[in-house]
């Protein structure tokens, strides 16, 4: 009787320790668990989208339907030409195409990010810049008109000076739409562009004026490709394999990606 | 009462790393929850190996850096930690106390619902919640809320200090006997 009165006493406590000693195991495994779960999770969805986009049906699709927010994959992009905006060799074996809306902070970052990689790699012809509007209208009221002058830089001075006044603009836009919108003309004369035909050019509707549609085409572009926020880039292979990088991740993350991508042959 | 609660939970290191581990697994997840698609074709890209792959992992927790406004990565570390010693305080309970938390439990479950709804770029499209909106055709929605979507991560943080408070009211109040 006294024994089993010990017997009931200990129990508890012996069952308590019992447990503890589960406990951090359990723990370690349930956080790993969620982890991988998310991650697994969108590779399955992700390579379901790749395969999805590689059938027939999935091109004839991409031509008619209209993209729904957060349901692209980055193999549904639209292929680089010689209309797109590019700096660097236009064969580099690799080639980083950026989906980009001038006001977001960002994008804002990120560019110099990109600045500093094709200082590096840009040099030797390996890496290539894509550059895309990706005008988040609800958030940044002013991006769209934005994206209309970069476009209006490159009908009058061509690629060079889309590029010069695209840095230009990032250099003085505060971000946020915060960008006082009659600077738009100030900066063309900056970087040597004619001030009145540049007036003429940017004239027109806030949704892009006479590059409405090319813009438009951009932004839904982005979208197919997996674009959800800006900046959203896509980095492509020697082999046609996609790395899609969301947000203005670190030099370092992104350099990690392009260096990988030129092994891939 | 909290702190009491605290330190008697975190006087035993296991619950101090059961804390560190789960305030980091929702820390890199919150990080990553953006790139999910990317980190999925590092995983089967034979392309990198496993040391290329944990590296790249490493790399990408630097966006909290140059991916976050300073107001967004206080939410996202606050939150994380809060999470971690809720996770701590509610496995303490059901060991030492053998119940399970119910009310506690829902609030944390909430709590981190709600901050991963709110998770993403308040100035560049929030991830899951712009996501879910845009499926009900509302992403305009989100233009109407002030902080655009960080509201969420704040109603978190709340909801995981009610969630503390709670499970420390709970793990002192079974030390005394309740008046009959």
């Amino acid at each position: 009787m006294e024994q089993f009165q010990n017997f009931e006493n200990e129990s508890p406590q012996s069952q308590t320790q019992s447990r503890g000693k589960w406990l951090l195991p359990v723990s370690i495994l349930v956080a790993g668990v969620m982890i991988a779960g998310a991650v697994v999770y969108s590779t399955g969805r992700n390579a379901l989208q790749q395969e999805t986009a590689s059938s027939g049906k999935a091109s004839a699709q991409r031509e008619s339907a209209p993209p729904t927010f957060g349901s692209g994959s980055a193999e549904n992009i639209k292929p680089i030409t010689a209309s797109d905006h590019i700096l660097g060799n236009p064969e580099a074996s690799v080639k980083v195409v950026e989906f980009a809306d001038t006001e977001c902070p960002f994008c804002k970052r990120f560019h110099l990010t990109m600045q500093q990689l094709i200082q590096e790699y840009g040099r030797n012809g390996q890496v290539a810049w894509v550059y895309r509007h990706f005008p988040l209208d609800q958030i940044h009221s002013k991006a769209r008109k934005e994206a209309q002058a970069t476009e209006c830089a490159n009908e009058l001075g061509g690629n060079a000076k889309f590029w010069e006044y695209t840095d230009r603009l990032y250099e003085i836009t505060p971000s946020n739409n915060n960008l006082d919108l009659s600077l738009l003309p100030q900066i063309a004369k900056e970087v040597g562009l004619d001030a009145t035909k540049f007036q003429t050019c940017i004239s027109g509707d806030d949704r892009g004026g006479k590059y409405a549609d090319h813009i438009e085409e951009d932004y839904q572009d982005a979208v197919r490709s997996g674009g959800t926020g800006t900046p959203y880039s896509v980095v492509i292979a020697p082999n046609g394999q996609k790395f899609p990088i969301t947000g203005a991740q670190p030099y370092s993350a992104v350099k990690q990606i392009i260096d990988t991508a030129l092994t891939l042959k | 009462m909290v702190l009491r609660t605290l330190k008697e939970v975190f006087r035993n290191y296991r619950y101090v790393l059961i804390a560190l581990i789960f305030a980091f697994a929702i820390f890199a997840f919150s990080l990553w929850l953006r790139n999910l698609p990317l980190l999925g074709n590092i995983i089967s890209s034979p392309a990198f190996n496993l040391l290329g792959k944990l590296t790249l992992f490493v790399k990408l927790l630097g966006g909290i850096t140059t991916n976050a406004t300073p107001f967004s990565a206080t939410l996202i570390i606050a939150m994380s930690t809060l999470f971690g010693v809720n996770v701590s305080l509610i496995l303490y309970y059901l060991v030492k106390r053998r119940g399970v938390p119910v009310k506690e439990g829902v609030g944390a479950a909430g709590a981190l619902s709600s901050g991963l709804l709110g998770v993403g770029c308040a100035s560049c499209g929030s991830f899951l919640l712009g996501s879910i909106l845009a499926s009900f055709g509302a992403s305009g929605l989100i233009t109407l809320l002030p902080l655009q979507g960080e509201e969420f991560s704040i109603l978190a943080i709340i909801l995981l200090g009610l969630s503390i408070y709670w499970i420390s009211k709970s793990i002192q109040s079974d030390k005394v006997c309740a008046i009959q």
